[in-house]
Formats: structure tokens, sequence, C-alpha cells
């Protein structure tokens, strides 16, 4: 997808406002990102810090990934890293990046291989049963007594599966 | 009707589907917008075919075998992105119901992915870990112990998570409160964005609410927000609907039954305005105002009512005479 913006640069960030009720959505790249977050209130987090914490370091442009070939210049420009070595060339640029956008720079979450536990047959059953109390409720307003009683029978069902 | 879109899926009143998604990479071959290498191309295919295809749900496809028309369909149903679909050395595994599948360099060399009818976000991700984990047993991810899994952009990179929830929000945007919980959502590092627009304006009071933050939290903590996130918009809206009917009264039953009557009747019928007139008639449904219609049928004939998903189905077409098959087919439906 191309920058909504100036039609030349990947997009990756997504902006939505909202203008006279209408919503706009429109697809940047960072540094049109960081030209509009200035001007809305609406926008993903802190662009322009962490853009312009990238920009003062023009000393290290000439900065090249032996792997990959990419430029620390490309990446200022695309915000695209090229490979996995990329992100040890480019740590002083990157991580500043990854603090603007994220919460924090630590990953907690999971790693290659492991399985991530959620409940799902509790969490589908549970909202089976909330959804099915809706319908019975709106089918007791409708007076619609036939399918109210359908409902509370599959309720019941629910309920003696422990669920 | 999208496979997918199963009847009484939960909390369907308010939410369309549930979806995840995981950026992943090899972390022996550049990432897509580095690869030089046909071997290595090659390679990132094979790893995905050699892992996942080993169950015989799922099929392989290469972008560059696929008619204009059927990447255009795929686009319209999500599954892929336009960006995939213009790259020459793309690929797509997808279940046969089109829940689960990978898109094979696109940005990143893989992105998982899994779609469930209405509120089951947990259900949703645990189908993309299943992914996760038959794939990971065949090849090695670029990933480091500090900044988790490496992607293309460093927005994505951790958990590479983008958990996502598409809801119908008639009541919040009519009154505007969309815009107050579009700030409240950011604070949490989420993001709100309309959906099912043609172009970059939401029509249909449809909208998407995902995380924007991938590192530095868990899985579950991630999942954990866009429930509790999607829970508060839901209540809101359900509120805000109530209010709408009891402050409006037979104002709004007229609104929603002129839509049906349009939708009955139309002999020509645009894409935005099937989705506007859908929408009306979707806010009647959970009102208790419209019986013998359900939501999962109203999303279901929306989704079927996109352009190119019509010319898949009709061949190739006017704009014109899609309008007018378009209306034939909600007609149908209708009338039923
Ligand atoms: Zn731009
Ligand atoms: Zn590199």
């Amino acid at each position: 997808m191309l920058c909504d913006s100036c039609l030349k640069n990947p997009a990756s960030v997504h902006m939505t406002t909202f203008v006279n009720g209408q919503v706009k959505t429109m697809h940047l790249c960072p540094q049109c990102a960081s030209k509009k977050n200035k001007a809305s209130s609406v926008a993903g987090p802190s662009f322009n810090d962490f853009m312009s914490s990238m920009y003062d370091k023009k000393d290290s442009q000439m900065l090249v990934c032996d792997n990959c070939g990419t430029t620390l210049d490309e990446f200022s420009k695309t915000g695209r890293l090229g490979c996995a070595n990329c992100y040890k060339v480019f740590e002083s640029s990157v991580l500043p990046v990854l603090k603007g956008v994220h919460m924090n720079v630590v990953h907690t979450g999971k790693h290659p291989g492991e399985r991530v536990k959620l409940e799902v047959a509790k969490e589908t059953a549970k909202n089976k049963k909330d959804s099915l109390a809706r319908e019975l409720k709106s089918a007791v307003a409708t007076e619609n007594f036939e399918e109210a009683a359908r409902i509370r029978d599959e309720i019941a069902v629910l309920d003696k599966e422990g669920k | 009707m999208p496979k997918w879109l199963t009847k009484d899926a939960p909390e369907n009143d308010v939410i369309v589907s549930s979806r995840m998604r995981l950026a992943r990479n090899l972390s022996d071959v550049p990432f897509p917008t580095k690869i030089k290498k046909p071997e290595d191309i090659e390679k990132v295919h094979d790893c995905a075919k050699q892992s996942i295809l080993k169950s015989p749900e799922f099929t392989y496809s290469r972008l560059s075998d696929m008619d204009a028309l059927g990447k255009r369909a795929l686009i319209e149903r999500h599954i892929i992105s336009s960006e995939l679909s213009r790259k020459q050395d793309s690929g797509l595994i997808k279940s046969s119901d089109e829940s689960i599948s990978v898109m094979i360099m696109e940005e990143d060399h893989y992105r998982l992915q899994s779609l469930v009818a209405g509120f089951s976000p947990n259900k949703a991700y645990s189908d993309v870990d299943l992914l996760d984990k038959m794939l990971s047993d065949g090849v090695s991810y670029a990933y480091d112990e500090r900044l988790g899994f490496l992607t293309s952009c460093p927005t994505n990179a951790g958990t590479g998570l983008r958990a996502s929830v598409m809801m119908h929000l008639p009541a919040l945007t009519a009154s505007r409160g969309i815009e107050r919980i579009s700030s409240m959502i950011s604070k949490v590092g989420m993001t709100v964005r309309g959906a099912y627009g043609e172009g970059s304006a939401a029509s249909g009071s449809f909208y998407q609410i995902s995380n924007q933050v991938t590192l530095g939290v868990t899985e579950q903590e991630i999942i954990k927000r866009l429930t509790t996130t999607v829970k508060t918009v839901m209540d809101y809206e359900r509120n805000t609907r109530k209010q709408m009917h009891k402050n409006l009264g037979i104002v709004l039953e007229d609104k929603i039954w002129r839509a049906i009557g349009v939708l009955k009747n139309a002999r020509r019928m645009g894409y935005n305005e099937a989705q506007k007139l859908i929408s009306d008639v979707a806010l009647g449904v959970a009102l208790g105002i419209v019986p013998k219609i359900t939501s999962s049928e109203l999303y279901s004939v929306m989704m079927d009512s996109r352009p190119a998903i019509i010319a898949e189905q009709k061949g190739k077409m006017t704009p014109q005479q899609r309008d007018i098959i378009r209306a034939n087919m909600i007609r149908k439906v209708f009338n039923n």
C-alpha cells in the first residue's frame, strides 16, 4: 500500500480522523504521518518523538547492513528493515522507534514453538449463553412465546452440559 | 455466503467478526523487500508448504497463477491484502472455509491469519496460534530474546500480533459517540478505523478496533485489553441504541422499514447504498423492530454484494450491470 499523501513511499501508519462526523482513514508513510501528526489530534502513538530522534543521527546515515544491503537512510525513509541482522546494525535508530510505538522494548510474549493457553470453550459457551439470554428477552418482549420456549430449552441444555 | 460466517455467533448484534494476524519471518533469509535470490524466495514458499500442507484442509496457490478477478474477490473477503495481490512472488495458503490463511511474501515472509464470526477473540487466537506452532516446528524464525519476533516494520515486532474485532456501531456513529471513543481507545494502545467502505470513507457504520502495541505485552494481555475495550464499546453502543429508539420512536422505526422497502424493491443498487441500508436494517434487527431476519444473514448479504465477489460468481460486467445483479440478489434475500 502506498502513502495516501505523497503516493511515493510505502504506507506503514494508519490514521483515523473525524471530519464533520465522517470517519476517514489515511494510510501514510512515516514522514507524512509525522507532518500530519503535528496538525491533527487523533493519531497513532507519538510518531513525532521517534521520527525526530531518528533524524538527529545524520552523521550515521552511511550505516549499511552487511547482510541485506539496507542503509540507515533507507530505513529512515521507508520505516522498513531488510533482515533480522538490520535490528542489530541499526539498533540505535530502531530502539527509539520501538520505544515510540510500543509500551516497552522488552518482549514478554511467547517464544517460537510455544503455545499460548486461552480459555476457548468457556468463552464460546458463555458468549453463547449471554446471547441466548438476550434473544430470550427480545422474544418475550415481542410476545413471541413459541420462540422464547425454544430458547429456554437451549439454555437449559447448555446449563446441563455444565458450560 | 462466506463459509466462516456461522449463524448464531456470539454478540453478533454488535460484532461481525474477530480476526488475528501474526507476522513471522525466517531467520536466515532477508525480508521480502530485500530478498534477491530466487532460491531464497522458493525457500520461503517451501517451508510453509512443508509444514502446513501436511494437514489436508489447506491448499496452496501462487498469486501469479490467479486472475485479476479472483485476487480482487480475495481482497474484498479480507483474505489477502492488495499489496500481496500486486506482488509477483507471493503465495497464499488457506483452509477450505477461508477462516485460516497464510499470506506468503507480503511485507513479511508470513502473515498467519484467522477469522471467526462474532466475538470470539480467544478462539481466533487459538486457531492462529496452532498454525504458528505447525509452521515453527519446521523452520527457524527471525527471533530475538529481547525484541521477540522480528518483522520488516518495527511497529509489528515483539509478538507480531495484530488482534482485531469488526464492530457494527450505527448508534455511536449517529450520536457521534465514536469520536469520544476513538480518543479513549488510542490511550490504551488501540486504534479504531472505519471498515468496509469503498475508498477510505467508512459507510454503513462498520469499524475495526485493533491493538497498536505489539511489543512489551504478552499475547494474553493484548487479547484481554482488546476484549475489555470491545466490551466497553459494545455496552455503550447497545445503550445508545436503546436510548435512540426511546427518543426517536417511530421516526427511527420508519427509517428502518423504509430501508427494508428499498432493499425489497430496488432494481439497481450500488455497494455503498446497499451497505448503508443493510446497516439500518441490522440496527432494526438488534432492537427487535424487524423480525424473521438475523444479523448474520445481513452481514452475509453485505459481504456477498461487494463488487468483485459478485463479478467472481457472475462473470465480468460493467458497474451498471453489477448494480442490477446486486439489487436482484438483495431482493431475493429480503423477499424470502
Ligand atoms: Zn508519504
Ligand atoms: Zn539487513
